[in-house]
């Protein structure tokens, strides 16, 4: 009988190496095209896609596979897509999940700027990278590293956007200031979020600045114009003690301008001494009001909220608990027309649903949740993305490949 | 199938998995608290779930290193929820802790959440976790880093049934040095 148990115990121990294959993990496709080691790169097979459209149409699409970032476009919002172009030459470590992916915009004339964050050998290390296009995306520079602190440390969830000088900025997290202290035998909460401005369209970045010290370690930043085409930043901060709530602030070009404690945008009490790997969303109206979206396990609230920021009150108002349980992940914001949009990811006990619900009156009210696409395996982080009037989900799911969902035709 | 040979290749199998070099790291899927707790009957233990990419974790897993003679395979459980694919670096990490001893498990589900919903409808997949169960398997859950304190008073409180030959299930104590 001892024997027959132990059998059991250890057929069921030497599956690991099954399992990776059998389920390829929460990211690696599951199609039958991308399962042969001779796929090619494509938005389907690859990871974390990013996508974002030309004023006259064509989709440009970032995605992330054997150490390279490939850039495709499309011309019919998805449904083929052009072979794709290698963007870094020389394959490198990627981070690519759902708070780490590639990032792209658009310059005016034809420009395409696209960065990531290369992982080093440390543990949680990375660099950011940036490239950029002059010709719609047929070449590319060779790489920069923007970080000017070469340390093995992190310097990681890169993220990009450009103002209407066509100025590009880099904003990122780094752990520079929180080594410092520690050498010192300091305390230093959380690292600190460093950016990096290029007004030459991409050839060469000023020096690294940093733009405020304290923030959460582990969670993407979220990044919007105002109305001036300005541009705001987002993250999770740490305020005293180990509060890991949100900030808000505008990223000034010339001259950093946070002074001690940025301006709060949410007010959870979440305290942890750990990284929630849940970053916030951030959508800003005509009125230069952020519309926000985020994730707190915090003694006020807890599960996925929704607030509006007024930058002249300094306050957040409108606040509702979009989907309070457990299962409820990934919020996201958009603001198009008169209308703003939260959609969100929810396992049902079987399925994973993209959910979305709608206010037709500014944050003021909410119309019921809809679910607009599900899956029944692994996904990314969903993203919106904005064609015109045209409003889209795009959805990157291990059995279907990258979709593309129409919420306003 | 020769029964002798199946079990003279399952008892290479374990030793293979209890060499020093090695670390047995099991698919945790939708059905294994089952399993867990149903070779565990009537017996307290730890269940704790950590990732690689949560600092506060590894102070923990360094905690339990200090208290490592204490625990056995059968009193605590190390789920890590990292993603199958990067099972070798949870290995290395468990190998770096020395806390191959104890039974580890690492997610394998293409729907992480449907893991956490099989463990607690309620857990919002912070990190770390831990779930202390009495003998009776009431459990009482706890978010964030266990202190030293706690996990002593909980050694204490349970050394008696670790300590008496109450095991339900022997094969349990092949990894038990």
């Amino acid at each position: 009988m001892k024997h027959l148990i132990i059998i059991g115990l250890t057929l069921l121990a030497l599956n690991v190496s099954e399992a990776k294959m059998k389920h390829g993990g929460a990211n690696k496709s599951l199609l039958p095209e991308c399962m042969e080691a001779t796929a090619l790169p494509s938005p389907h097979c690859g990871r974390v896609p990013t996508t974002v459209f030309a004023i006259d149409g064509k989709m440009y699409v970032v995605f992330s596979q054997h150490g390279h970032i490939y850039l495709t476009t499309s011309t019919d919002q998805g449904k083929t897509f052009q072979s794709p172009t290698v963007v870094n030459r020389n394959p490198e470590l990627i981070y690519d999940d759902g708070e780490n992916r590639p990032k792209i915009v658009l310059g005016k004339s034809g420009e395409v700027f696209i960065s990531w964050t290369h992982k080093t050998p440390g543990k949680y290390s990375g660099d950011v990278r940036f490239t950029r296009s002059l010709d719609g995306g047929k070449t590319f520079d060779d790489p920069l590293t923007i970080n000017s602190d070469r340390a093995i440390i992190s310097h990681r969830f890169e993220t990009m956007a450009m103002d209407q000088q066509g100025r590009i900025y880099l904003i990122w997290i780094d752990k520079r200031d929180s080594e410092k202290a520690k050498k010192n035998n300091q305390d230093y909460a959380g690292v600190s979020l460093y950016y990096a401005l290029s007004d030459d369209a991409g050839e060469s970045f000023h020096p690294n600045k940093k733009l405020v010290d304290h923030s959460c370690e582990c969670c993407r930043i979220a990044l919007d114009n105002d109305s001036q085409g300005k541009v705001v930043a987002l993250w999770r901060h740490v305020y005293p003690v180990n509060m890991r709530d949100h900030a808000i602030a505008y990223v000034n070009p010339e001259k950093p301008t946070i002074e001690g404690m940025p301006v709060r945008a949410s007010d959870d009490g979440w305290q942890i001494d750990g990284c929630p790997h849940h970053g916030p969303d951030l959508s800003i109206d005509d009125k230069d009001r952020a519309h926000l979206a985020w994730f707190t396990q915090g003694k006020k609230h807890k599960g996925l909220m929704y607030g509006r920021f007024d930058f002249n009150e300094g306050e957040t108002r409108l606040l509702k608990s979009i989907d309070d349980s457990p299962s409820a992940s990934r919020p996201q914001v958009q603001v198009i027309g008169d209308k703003v949009y939260l959609m969100w990811k929810k396992f049902n006990g079987k399925t994973m649903d993209l959910l979305i619900s709608v206010s037709s009156n500014e944050g003021q009210s909410w119309s019921d949740v809809s679910s607009i696409a599900s899956t029944e395996n692994g996904s990314d982080h969903p993203d919106w993305v904005i064609f015109g009037q045209q409003l889209f989900a795009s959805w990157h799911t291990q059995s279907e490949g990258l979709r593309l969902i129409p919420v306003i035709k | 199938m020769n029964i002798k040979r199946l079990i003279s290749g399952v008892l290479l199998a374990i030793w293979i998995s209890t060499s020093s070099a090695d670390v047995t790291l099991k698919p945790f899927q939708e059905n294994s608290l089952q399993q867990i707790t149903d070779d565990r009957k009537n017996q307290p233990f730890l269940l704790l779930l950590w990732s690689i990419d949560c600092p506060p974790c590894l102070k923990e897993l360094a905690q339990l290193q200090q208290l490592h003679n204490q625990f056995s395979a059968s009193s605590l459980v190390l789920v890590s929820t990292d993603d199958v694919q990067i099972a070798d670096s949870v290995e290395k990490t468990i190998k770096d802790f020395q806390l191959e001893k104890l039974d580890n498990w690492i997610f394998s589900e293409s729907i992480p959440e449907r893991l956490r919903y099989a463990i607690d409808p309620a857990w919002y997949g912070e990190l770390p976790r831990a779930y202390f169960y009495d003998a009776s398997h009431q459990r009482k859950p706890h978010s964030g880093s266990l202190n030293t304190v706690t996990l002593n008073k909980w050694l204490n409180k349970t050394r008696d049934y670790l300590s008496s030959e109450t095991f339900s299930n022997p094969a349990l104590n092949v990894v038990k040095k």
